[in-house]
This record gives C-alpha cells, sequence and structure tokens, in this order.
C-alpha cells in the first residue's frame, strides 16, 4: 500500500498533508503512532459514563490528531458527534458513536496494513 | 565542540491537553529549540515558575482540563510574566477566542492542521521580535536618567501612572522584605496564592501555588485543618467587616511554630455576596505564645507540686457540675497527719518532698478526667466521677497516698462528700468534705470518711476551723 492508497483509504488527500508537514517521515511517524493516541478511548470512556464534558475535549482532541494527518473520514465522523453534543443532543449519540467507532476502525486497519510495507527511514 | 562553544537552545513550552498536538509541534520545532511540554494549564504555570523567562516562547492551547489558556495568560499577566505566547485553537473558533486572547497579552496563533512552515516562522518570528524588544527596552534605561526626568513632566499620563505603580510596588516589596513578615495575596478565579518572597524562603515555597487547597506542599505547612478554619472565617466576613485574625500552629521546615495570620477579603464592590481576593500576612508569634502559656500554667498551678492550685481546680470543678448535670461526683480534701512535727524534725525541705511525693502519687492513681489540685499548705484536693458507688476510687486512691518518702512515714486523713446527697452547690460540697475530715482526725486520723448528716457543723467548727478557712 502507498501513501497515497492509505490516504485515500483513510478519506484523505496525502498531497495536502505533505505540503503541510513536509517530510514523509514525519508524516508515516505519527500516522503510525495514531492507534496509540488515548483521544479516541477517552471519547469513549466519557460517553460510556455520560461525562459529556470530558466528551466534549476528547472529540476536540481526536479532531485535532485527524485534522493534523489528514484522515479526512474520521475527522468528519467525530465533527458531527461534537456537534452534536455540544447543542446538548443525546438520542442520537450512540449512532453518531457507532459511525466514529466503524470509521476509526478502518482507519486503524488501514495504518496496519501501512505498517507491514512501509517502514520510515 | 567545547561546552562554550556548544549553543544553549532557547526554550519553548509547548501546552496542549493533545499529546498528538504536543508531538507534532516539538517534532516541527525540536530541531532549533529545547521543548518543554505541560498537558494542562496547571502544569504550564508550575514550568513557567521554575524557568522563569528562560522560555523564549509558549505556545498554548485554549481549551485544556484543570486550567484553561485563558486562566494561564491571566497568571501571567499578574506576575508580569513576559514569556511571548502563541495560542492554540480550532479556525472556527478563533473568532470566539482571539480577541480575549489578544487582550490578555497573547502575540499571535496557530490551529490545527499545523503547517510545519508557518509554525516554525510565526515562532522564530515571535522569539525575534521581542528579543529585540528586551534589547531596546535595556538602551532606554541606560538613557541619561536627568533628561528623562527632565522631560517627566512631558510623558503621556498613562507612562507616569505606570512608572509611580512600579515605584509602589518596589516599596511594597521593600518594606515587606524588611518587615520579616510573610505576605501573601490569593485571587479567587483561577485560585491562586502568591508568597512574598520572604516567605518562599522562609517556608522553602515557590512564589504562585495554583489552586493551594489541593497543594500538598502548602498543606504540609499550614496543615487541612488550619485552611479550612481560615476560608471558613473569610467566608463569614463582609465588606462592613472584611479582616479576619487567628493565631494558630504551622510545620515551618519540620518545626512546629504559632503564627498570627491577619489577612483582609476584597470584593469587587460592597454589594457582591463573595470575595474575590484576600490580602494578608503572617507573623511568627511563638516565643510570645509559649511565655503566654507559661504565663497561665504558673497562675493555675502550684509551683511546688506541678499540680492545679485550688482557684484552677474549682474552675474546672464548677465547669463540670455546669456542663454535665447527669454525672454523680465525689469531692475530698485530705491533708497530712502531723505535717507540722515532718517540717519540725526533718526539715522544711523533706518537708516538700513528701508534698511532692503525695502529688506524684495522685498522678499515677487519678484517672482520666479527675481533678486534683494542692489548696495550701499540706492540704489536697480530688475531685472525681463515678458510677454507683465511689468507694472503690477513694478506697484506692487513699491507700496510695500514705507511704514513706526519703524515710519519711506518713500518713494521710481525709474526708468526702458527694453529689448525690448534697447536691451541685461547689461551697457545699467543700465544706461537708472539710467536716468529714475533721471528724476523721477527731477520730484518730489516717482514714477517710463520707460525710453523713450527723456531721453537722458544730459550733467548735464554724468557729475555729470555718474562720481558718476564711481567712
Amino acid at each position: 500500500m502507498t501513501m497515497e492508497e492509505f490516504y485515500k483509504q483513510a478519506g484523505g488527500n496525502y498531497k495536502e498533508v505533505y505540503s503541510r508537514l513536509r517530510s514523509k517521515d514525519r508524516i508515516l511517524k505519527f500516522i503510525l503512532k495514531f492507534p496509540s493516541e488515548p483521544s479516541f478511548e477517552t471519547l469513549r470512556q466519557a460517553l460510556s459514563t455520560n461525562n459529556m464534558r470530558e466528551a466534549v475535549r476528547a472529540s476536540k482532541m481526536l479532531e485535532d490528531a485527524c485534522l493534523n494527518l489528514g484522515f479526512g473520514s474520521l475527522y468528519n465522523a467525530s465533527r458531527e458527534l461534537a456537534e452534536y453534543l455540544n447543542i446538548g443532543g443525546s438520542s442520537d449519540i450512540a449512532t453518531l458513536w457507532n459511525k466514529v467507532e466503524e470509521t476509526y476502525n478502518r482507519t486503524v486497519a488501514a495504518i496496519g496494513e501501512l505498517q507491514g510495507q512501509e517502514m520510515p527511514v | 565542540m567545547t561546552n562554550s562553544q556548544k549553543k544553549v537552545k532557547n526554550k519553548i513550552l509547548i501546552a496542549d491537553d493533545s499529546e498528538m498536538n504536543r508531538s507534532i509541534l516539538a517534532d516541527i520545532l525540536g530541531d532549533e529549540f529545547e521543548i518543554l511540554e505541560a498537558s494542562n494549564g496547571t502544569e504550564a504555570i508550575s514550568i513557567l515558575q521554575s524557568y522563569g523567562e528562560t522560555v523564549s516562547l509558549l505556545l498554548l492551547d485554549m481549551v485544556m482540563p484543570e486550567m484553561d489558556g485563558f486562566e494561564v495568560l491571566a497568571i501571567m499577566n499578574r506576575v508580569s510574566q513576559n514569556v511571548p505566547v502563541i495560542i492554540i485553537c480550532q479556525e472556527e473558533n478563533i473568532s470566539q477566542y482571539i480577541e480575549r486572547a489578544y487582550a490578555l497579552g497573547a502575540a499571535d496563533y496557530i490551529s490545527p492542521p499545523f503547517d510545519s512552515l508557518v509554525v516554525y516562522r510565526r515562532a522564530t518570528n515571535i522569539i525575534k521580535l521581542y528579543a529585540k524588544r528586551d534589547v531596546t527596552s535595556a538602551m532606554a534605561e541606560n538613557e541619561d536618567k536627568f533628561a528623562k526626568a527632565a522631560r517627566y513632566e512631558e510623558w503621556p499620563a498613562s507612562e507616569r501612572t505606570l512608572e509611580l505603580l512600579e515605584q509602589e510596588r518596589i516599596k511594597y516589596s521593600f518594606f515587606a522584605s524588611m518587615s520579616k513578615e510573610v505576605q501573601f495575596e490569593y485571587k479567587n478565579n483561577p485560585p491562586v496564592i502568591r508568597i512574598s518572597e520572604f516567605g518562599q524562603e522562609k517556608f522553602n515555597i515557590k512564589e504562585l501555588i495554583v489552586d493551594p487547597q489541593n497543594d500538598k506542599s502548602l498543606m504540609a505547612i499550614i496543615g487541612e485543618k488550619n485552611y479550612q478554619h481560615l476560608v471558613a472565617a473569610l467566608r463569614a466576613a463582609t465588606p462592613y467587616n472584611p479582616i479576619v485574625q487567628s493565631d494558630c500552629e504551622i510545620n515551618v521546615n519540620g518545626e512546629e511554630r504559632w503564627v498570627r495570620v491577619i489577612c483582609r477579603a476584597l470584593w469587587p464592590n460592597e454589594n457582591s455576596s463573595h470575595y474575590t481576593g484576600v490580602i494578608g500576612k503572617l507573623t511568627d508569634i511563638h516565643e510570645e505564645h509559649m511565655r503566654m502559656i507559661s504565663l497561665q500554667h504558673a497562675a493555675s498551678h502550684d509551683p511546688l507540686t506541678g499540680i492545679c492550685n485550688h482557684a484552677h481546680a474549682k474552675e474546672k470543678i464548677l465547669s463540670y457540675l455546669h456542663n454535665y448535670p447527669e454525672k454523680k461526683y465525689a469531692l475530698a480534701l485530705f491533708d497530712i497527719d502531723h505535717f507540722k512535727q515532718v517540717n519540725d524534725v526533718y526539715g522544711h525541705m523533706s518537708g516538700d518532698h513528701v508534698l511532692q511525693y503525695v502529688a506524684k502519687k495522685l498522678r499515677e492513681n487519678a484517672s482520666i478526667g479527675d481533678v486534683f489540685a494542692r489548696i495550701g499548705g499540706d492540704e489536697f484536693e480530688i475531685f472525681l466521677e463515678y458510677d454507683d458507688n465511689p468507694n472503690a476510687q477513694i478506697d484506692k486512691i487513699f491507700s496510695s497516698l500514705s507511704g514513706v518518702c526519703e524515710d519519711v512515714s506518713f500518713t494521710v486523713s481525709m474526708g468526702v462528700s458527694d453529689t448525690e446527697l448534697l447536691g451541685r452547690n461547689y461551697d457545699v460540697l467543700f465544706r461537708c468534705a472539710d467536716q468529714a475530715l475533721y471528724a476523721c482526725k477527731r477520730s484518730g486520723r489516717g482514714a477517710y470518711r463520707f460525710y453523713d448528716v450527723t456531721m453537722k457543723e458544730s459550733a467548735y467548727f464554724k468557729e475555729t476551723i470555718g474562720t481558718v478557712r476564711k481567712n
């Protein structure tokens, strides 16, 4: 899998990410770091304990990570959830969260595939 | 390369709760700068305190747990921390945050997704700009002071005000250091205490303490109970009655010391219900306090035996009789048989030792809560609580008192009265115990007797013993 193919799967654009971070090694380094980034798990825990304030903070962290790494699909899913939480909604949280989780798992799976083929220099 | 030739890197502090943000920014800037990291505002303030103005730049996220970016900026302003700040916030929130951040002194902002060139340029440009500003300020300070003073009247009013404020600050710091008092200032939002330089040295503590109630180093000094007591007193203060004073014992570098805390609560206006700040000072009163304790002890205790004197014992007994009306008490008076002879035969020093011996036996055999005193000469008083019958306790104490002290063999005679028979008037109890003691002496000494109604005061008693007591 090339970087371009990975980003197509992640709903992003490798050229755009490269134009900002300006180093393939840097981009790869942080892509591979993403699965261990705690914001997704923090968001899951916050939603399960109904801690909306923490959920909003965690969703912001997840959005920032997705923005920086150009994970467009996951950014859109978490953004939708964050906006819903900000207006105080509750009935659709499960549906929105499921979407975030699916997209997250797909992104992490693609990272796994990338890791097998691309090693940072 | 020698140490002197190695370039010392400028420090950049990155304060952001997102580890990914911190990592990316550190990666962009880490080649040229030494990176320090904080995951919340409290950590950021702590790092700024430790490193001071050796930090060349702060990258500050506005949304963080514990203390957000605005609160960090507010604290930095309060302590005139001159580290330039670039805030981090999402593009969509810029309009919401930026005006307030600029008002608090932020210099610029960056937003995810980070552009490495933009981040690097903004960071380096701000650092260079502030470095030039510091050089210019230093040059201005070297200007001919007379020429500067001569133009004082031409200064704009704001500059004169700042100059006056700076002079007031210098005066305040000077007098604070001369007074040997620990001065402090507290602001509510966010909760921060600022300690004077003298206080920092005395307590070995930092200048700024964020969230003081949960600061371990502060609580180790002042103690949780003292802190809560002070907070409660301040909450009870009003704009018309704003001063709070409290004496308490604190820990100063491992030593317990008494201090006096005097502070004044501050309100934004006289109608406010909650204070927004406090100013105050701590003065060491340990020697004065211990002298007072010593004087109080001397006033209430017999100097020879160290036990209570009559006045102090009476005060305690009256308190018990008043506060515990349901409890049963016995009052005993005793003296040393033929004590005058002890002094005449063995000397007054031996007599003193006998008195001290008796007091020691009282300490060893009385129960916690019992009151015992030397009421004069060779006479002692005991006051104790009992459940059903005081006989066993009286017997135990009486048996312990007679004995031998430095080859002086002696006995005691004791009279006892109790509340069940006589009621709770101290003078009645005392007088009846005295009559019982007199009856004991008449019937041979070396024993104890409980008062009974047959021991009503004889004319002889009233005329002789009663008169002596009164005198």
